[in-house]
């Protein structure tokens, strides 16, 4: 028995399982959720030697399969971001009984995040393009919106991750056997250049964003939050595994300062035109660029520990965008006559409280706001990157205060009723179960005590990003 | 005639068929075109593969140009070939685009042979950088599901002749197998979508 066999090929055989059930929508959500969870419980506890005895026995497990000449590489120290992806299906699984997304959220959601782990662990690791690009396919079935026809958000989508696929490949036949060249040649540099260009598009950075508003204004918010936290997650460990075996790359002169402001313009791009919006639905989408941004400034930032940002933000991020896409599919489930328009907010606070608080609460949460989960993690990226130069300083201020505007518009809506209102609607209406005000109330006292105890929750993650050695050699 | 001649032939008629999709808006001919550019395909990728693994391509390709027909047929779209359709101005543009677009693939490739791919022959390249600019071209500019999805099988099948040129591998074989066929099937399920939502 090998790793990959594990936590690759069984959860394809479970998702394909799944096929055969998508009918019964609660017992697939059932399924695909609590093997999700007993995945990731199983990546998270497994030993690092792969050696353990149990009931007498004596078991070792390979962490190579090989598949047509060429293998499936899933080592111990990657088992814990193993763990936090199927996490994350876990929890989006959970959510799926109560919103209908898709019969199909199930089967998908977990061929997905085994596909993400294949291409984390293929070698040689290049071909995860043609893994990711297979991730897209099958991801574009879930964000189409039911009913309705492809919408061109979708097909942009489609196309710009499909002439990544080209860039990321081509860069590595390039380069093959280019360690004894001089730093600079010329094929380092296209190499190079065809690396960043395939990541920026595949990470929808700054210019090439425009998908994914028009994405998150479509989709369902869940189904979006999955897809795009999956991909993200997944690519920035991606592009540290180019970097850490690309020593070329690595040591090309400017390349960690082109990384970061990458980040930093993007980060700019996503405060900026989320100051702007208003439609909430399409916030997501903005979320997940200055999330983008700040985890391209932090590989950029490696060396001043940077890394160190990445494994702590993983979990928080996580449960900030769960927390923010429940909240948003609950309201429109609870009030469908909300279009996510700020008109159609007025006044949602006296409705649904604990969901408005909620809303407000994720999005400080994904801001870095103290005591909230992620903000160990974002008081380390501000402290290093403003230290380090001067221009990011006015530009990260910038950004954030573009996202804190939008905020605050936000919180104005939900808080304003409108002009008309009788005075007898304006006490509050309690029409939220009180399970959901418990569930939203224990999300944000959660991430509170993540925030508050980061050393109880936060750092077993520290170790999240130990397999790549070049670039973050241990202590 | 010899083999080379065959290769030139079929290199002209590839670069004519990825014109003719991107030019004309007539759906059962650019499906008929779509399959015969993935004979050509085959045809010119004999360069550098056996017959039997230039063959999957061909077999590919065809799967996916039926799968595309049959779900054309069945939601009734299909027009009969010989209807006769006049020239419009957009059809005048996008082949006078083609026309620039064979010159550019033409001229540039013993270049790009030169700085790049030495290995790959100029017939290759000029193939293969062909229709990834006719793909890049269609995907740049229509919204329309059919077209987009011809426009991506045409960039794609025009990047998978450029690889095969540089590199061998199963693996990645049965990874363009599996991309090409699922794009079919994503283009087919968009295609329903849109045929449901013009009828609802």
């Amino acid at each position: 028995m090998s790793t990959p066999t594990i936590w690759i090929f069984l959860p394809i055989a479970v998702s394909i399982l799944l096929m055969a059930v998508h009918r019964l929508h609660k017992l697939s959500v059932w399924i695909a959720a609590l093997s999700s969870l007993l995945f990731a419980a199983a990546a998270f506890i497994f030993p690092q030697d792969l050696d353990f005895s149990m009931f007498g026995r004596h078991f070792h497990f390979d962490s190579t399969f090989m598949i047509l000449n060429r293998s499936l590489i899933l080592s111990a120290s990657q088992l814990r971001f193993v763990s936090l992806l199927y996490f994350f299906s876990f929890l989006w699984n959970l959510t799926g009984l109560q919103f209908s997304t898709s019969r199909w959220f199930p089967t998908i959601s977990l061929a997905i995040t085994a596909l993400w782990v294949s291409a984390l662990a293929v070698e040689p690791f290049l071909y995860a393009a043609a893994i990711v690009e297979l991730i897209v396919l099958i991801s574009t079935l879930l964000i189409t919106p039911r009913g309705e026809p492809a919408s061109s958000g979708v097909l942009r989508y489609l196309v710009t991750q499909t002439i990544a696929l080209p860039f990321i490949l081509l860069s590595g036949w390039m380069v093959a056997g280019i360690e004894s060249a001089p730093i600079a040649s010329a094929l380092v540099l296209r190499g190079t250049i065809l690396i960043l260009i395939g990541f920026a598009l595949w990470l929808a950075v700054f210019p090439f964003h425009t998908f994914l508003p028009m994405l998150a204004g479509k989709s369902h918010p869940l189904v979006f939050g999955f897809v795009f936290l999956m991909q993200q997650s997944s690519l920035w460990v991606f592009l540290l595994k180019f970097l850490d075996q690309f020593a070329w790359l690595r040591n090309l002169e400017g390349i960690f300062p082109a990384l970061q402001w990458i980040g930093v313009l993007t980060l700019l791009a996503g405060g900026i035109l989320a100051s702007l919006q208003s439609k909430v639905n399409r916030i997501l989408a903005y979320l997940v660029m200055t999330e983008t941004g700040c985890a391209l400034l932090g590989i950029g930032l490696i060396a001043q520990g940077g890394g160190a940002f990445l494994a702590l933000s993983f979990l928080p991020r996580a449960l900030a965008y769960w927390q923010w896409s429940y909240t948003l599919s609950s309201i429109q489930k609870i009030a469908p006559e909300v279009d996510g328009s700020f008109d159609s907010l007025r006044g949602l606070f006296r409705r649904l409280p604990f969901h408005s608080a909620s809303l407000i609460l994720s999005m400080l949460s994904l801001l870095g706001l103290p005591a909230f989960g992620i903000f160990p993690a974002k008081r380390m990226l501000w402290n290093i990157g403003a230290g380090l130069t001067l221009p990011y300083t006015p530009l990260l201020s910038l950004a954030v205060a573009g996202m804190s505007l939008f905020i605050l518009r936000l919180l104005r809506a939900l808080v304003t009723p409108e002009p008309n209102t009788p005075s007898s609607s304006l006490l509050i209406q309690r029409e939220e179960p009180a399970w959901q005000i418990i569930l939203l109330c224990a999300l944000t006292l959660f991430s509170l005590l993540m925030g508050i105890f980061p050393h109880l929750f936060l750092n077993p993650f520290m170790e999240t990003l130990g397999a790549f050695s070049e670039l973050m050699p241990p202590n | 005639m010899s083999f080379e001649t065959l290769r030139i032939i079929a290199a002209v008629i590839l670069l004519l068929c990825a014109a003719v999709n991107l030019v004309r808006r007539h759906w059962v001919l650019n499906v008929a075109v779509l399959a015969l550019q993935y004979v050509c395909v085959f045809l010119i990728i004999l360069e550098v593969r056996t017959p039997l693994l230039a063959a999957i391509k061909l077999i590919v390709g065809l799967m996916v140009s039926l799968m595309i027909y049959q779900i054309l047929r069945s939601s009734g779209l299909i027009d009969s070939l010989f209807s006769r359709q006049r020239l419009t101005s957009g059809e005048v543009f996008r082949g006078t685009i083609a026309l620039l677009l064979v010159l550019i693939s033409h001229l540039a490739a013993p270049k790009v042979k030169l700085s790049i791919f030495p290995q790959s022959s100029e017939l290759l390249l000029t193939a293969s950088m062909g229709l990834m600019l006719f793909g890049l071209f269609q995907m740049g500019t229509i919204t329309e599901p059919l077209y987009l999805v011809i426009g991506m099988l045409t960039f794609l099948s025009g990047f998978e002749l450029l690889y095969a040129s540089l590199e061998f591998s199963r693996v990645l074989e049965a990874f363009f197998t599996a991309i090409n066929l699922l794009l079919a099937l994503v283009g087919s399920f968009f295609i329903v979508k849109d045929v449901e939502s013009r009828a609802g």
